[in-house]
């Protein structure tokens, strides 16, 4: 019986096979694993989950021959990424911070993008600044951005219109002098709230003074924080605090999400240079009326304080380049799952795909035309829109991510000196040489 | 088994501490430049970045296990010995001692750090009743203590736990003997509880205790993230900082060897503890 069988299965295996022949020549099946950063919120990686199988689905249909599986990861994407690199083994496609960009080109282990490969992801109908964030100077690009999060003043109407002041400040000088009319200290109400003791903050803030003056933090020899385009605004910076006093000594223990915390609470009048990703903490936070009738969004001032115009070699960027990029992981992806990941990568930057990002993660699609979404015509999102369409990149070079680690709590500390009664300015000067030893130390470690 | 879970990765991280492995060499780390003990001799250097943090963060990691072990040991003892007797409310008592232990690090970490936000915390509020107010907390020199409060406050029922488990094996017969030969509350409690039943656990307790806080990384993390004052950065928030956010993976093992060193003696005088005593060994 058992023989019997046997020979019925090779026969029909053979026959099978003279009839699959002319398949078998077409391109094989392929699977693409894809990891995407997760939702730390329980209620929006749900959403996340059912978005994520939703568009799978729908890939999986246009593409035949191709079946995405998305997962996601939460957290820094930093030891994914090292642990990839380190053992050769991971998804092949992976979502991270445009921060990590010019770490994870330095790797070597991700596929760069000719300009063919660009060509049919459709990067042409991608926001042009949203590209400009995409591996290191000089080197092809590995990252292709899939949404965005630039960053805003947040101000509120509400006390801006009982002190009088028409609107938004359009300069440093003005934003200044808004603040200091908003300042009653004696209230604990101040102009403005700031989060240095953020890993983050410290390096967005001061790296847009200085680059709307002309600064910049590095150059071809090292770390310039010691000069002068960047170190006058680093000095107002730490001034708001220090000589002006129109932020809380208190505002040097906070985190964004405190900064945001007490703007809500109404004890600050604006914060510079928030995030995006803060509208998630007004919504879940703060009273349906607050964020209906009091909370303005305006672009971030772009020309320095005690100027009246951007100065030479200035950049009038209100944000920087920021959101999420998909890089394709060499090690894992043979030459069929990198076509594959193209046409996921253009599917997922599709207006169609993208214009259903704001709505459920708050964040900013890259796609032009998904721009034209009837929902994101609203001030709100407009000007983040625009704050995209004119933001800068962050520098494009290996030792970014050190710079930003070494140059934030170094910062940080002398904020802690001017709550705690014990600054002097010469301190900062020398926190701004220390910072540009030590991160040149580290850039030639590398 | 062992030697694929334990033996080989601390070989491979004794090896990446001789080298300068960074973001570059990370996908090829077997060609890192081998620089020998130059890892570990800049690390003993105070002169240089690497040594000003590394022994800063000894410091920090030596004070947050010395305290929630100083503290937490005499707290522990005093709990367990008040909640051994019968009385009244015991039970609620038991459980709410126990409760600070049930709560995982991460939300009382967090909890703490509101607390602590000066003047919109609660420690300010309390402070400003009884006439003081306007310490920093989580900024300067008092952060290692704040990190310090939350951790003490969150682990002292582990000794509380392991005293009263202690306690309730000893049969109460050697109490009443002693009694009757005329010793008090304390003496019982010195020459009986503490000296020669307790006494065991209690040093198993503290041995598994100091690996525990010199290894803890939630607390500070959740408390500061990866930018904390000087005086919170103990070693393993710091050897995440060197190789997760500068990539400096040669500094950051040469650091985790060391941090592995320090935790040997503790794992030593465990092993000696745990031991069975000469006694019931030649049973």
């Amino acid at each position: 019986m058992r023989t019997v069988a046997a020979v019925a299965t090779i026969g029909a295996a053979s026959s099978g096979l003279a009839y699959v022949a002319p398949a078998a020549m077409a391109a094989p099946h392929v699977t693409l694993n894809v990891k995407m950063e997760g939702q730390s919120s329980p209620a929006v990686a749900k959403k996340q989950a059912a978005f994520f199988k939703q568009i799978s689905a729908k890939f999986d249909k246009q593409n035949p021959g191709i079946t995405v599986n998305i997962s996601t990861y939460t957290g820094s994407a930093s030891p994914l990424i090292n642990t990839m690199v380190a053992s050769h083994s991971g998804p092949n496609v992976v979502e991270l911070g445009t921060t990590f960009i010019p770490t994870v080109t330095s790797t070597g282990a991700f596929v760069p993008y000719t300009k063919k490969m660009l060509k049919e992801v459709n990067i042409s109908a991608l926001v042009p600044a949203a590209t400009r964030m995409d591996g290191v100077t000089g080197k092809e690009p590995v990252g292709v951005p899939d949404s965005a999060q630039p960053f805003a003043l947040f101000y509120n109407k509400a006390m801006f219109a009982k002190a009088g002041i028409a609107g938004p400040p359009k300069t440093w000088s003005q934003f200044l002098t808004d603040a200091e009319k908003l300042t009653n200290a004696s209230a604990s109400v101040y102009g403005a709230v700031i989060a240095p003791g953020d890993t983050y903050y410290n390096n967005h803030i001061t790296w847009l003074l200085a680059e709307q003056n002309g600064g910049q933090f590095i150059g071809p020899h090292g770390a310039l924080f010691a000069r002068k385009a960047v170190a006058q605004e680093v000095q107002f910076y730490v001034d708001w605090m220090a000589k002006y006093h129109i932020v809380s000594p208190t505002d040097s223990q906070y985190t964004e999400s405190d900064a945001v915390a007490a703007f809500i609470d109404g004890k600050a009048a604006m914060f510079p240079v928030g995030g995006l990703y803060d509208m998630a903490q007004f919504y879940d936070t703060a009273s349906a009326s607050f964020v209906k009738n009091d909370l303005g969004v305006a672009l971030n001032p772009v020309i320095p304080y005690g100027d009246s115009t951007t100065p030479p070699r200035g950049m009038p960027a209100p944000s920087f380049v920021s959101g999420q990029e998909q890089v394709i992981f060499k090690y894992t992806s043979s030459a069929a799952q990198v076509q594959a990941a193209l046409r996921w990568l253009r599917f997922y930057t599709s207006a169609p795909v993208q214009e259903q990002l704001p709505k459920l993660f708050r964040t900013l699609p890259i796609n032009k035309n998904a721009y034209a979404a009837r929902y994101l015509q609203t001030p709100v999102w407009k000007t983040f829109e625009i704050a995209e369409e004119k933001s800068a990149p962050t520098p494009l070079v290996a030792g970014w991510l050190d710079l930003a680690a070494v140059w934030a709590p170094a910062l940080a500390k002398v904020f802690d000196s001017v709550s705690l009664g014990h600054y002097n300015p010469s301190e900062l000067a020398t926190t701004e040489s220390s910072s540009d030893q030590q991160i040149d130390t580290t850039v030639a470690s590398l | 088994m062992l030697v694929v879970f334990y033996a080989w990765p601390a070989v491979v991280s004794i090896y990446i501490s001789l080298t300068k492995l960074n973001v570059f060499y990370l996908a090829n780390w077997l060609s890192a430049p081998f620089v020998g003990l130059g890892n570990f001799t800049s690390l003993f250097n105070p002169e240089t970045p690497f040594g000003h943090d590394f022994l800063g963060s000894l410091e920090a990691a030596g004070i947050f296990t010395g305290c929630a072990i100083g503290f937490g040991v005499p707290l522990g003892l005093l709990a367990a010995v008040a909640l051994n007797r019968k009385m009244r409310g015991r039970a609620v008592f038991r459980v709410l001692f126990i409760l600070p232990y049930a709560i995982p690090i991460y939300v009382s970490a967090l909890i703490w750090r509101f607390m602590l936000i000066q003047k919109t915390g609660l420690v300010d509020h309390i402070a400003s009743v009884v006439g003081g107010s306007g310490t920093y907390w989580l900024i300067g020199p008092n952060a290692i203590w704040a990190i310090v409060m939350a951790n003490v406050w969150a682990s002292w029922p582990f000794f509380y736990l392991f005293a009263l488990a202690s306690m309730q094996g000893v049969p109460t017969e050697i109490y009443e003997a002693a009694a009757m030969d005329g010793a008090g509350g304390v003496a019982s409690f010195a020459r009986i509880t503490l000296q020669p039943l307790i006494k065991r656990p209690m040093v198993i307790a503290i041995i598994l205790s100091f690996i525990f806080h010199f290894n803890n990384f939630t607390t500070p993390f959740v408390m500061f993230g990866t930018t904390p004052p000087s005086s919170a950065d103990t070693l393993p928030l710091s050897i995440y900082l060197y190789g997760f956010n500068l990539e400096n993976f040669g500094v950051a093992t040469a650091m985790s060897v060391l941090s592995m060193v320090v935790l040997m003696v503790p794992v030593l005088f465990y092993l000696r503890s745990s031991r069975p005593s000469r006694d019931l060994a030649r049973r």
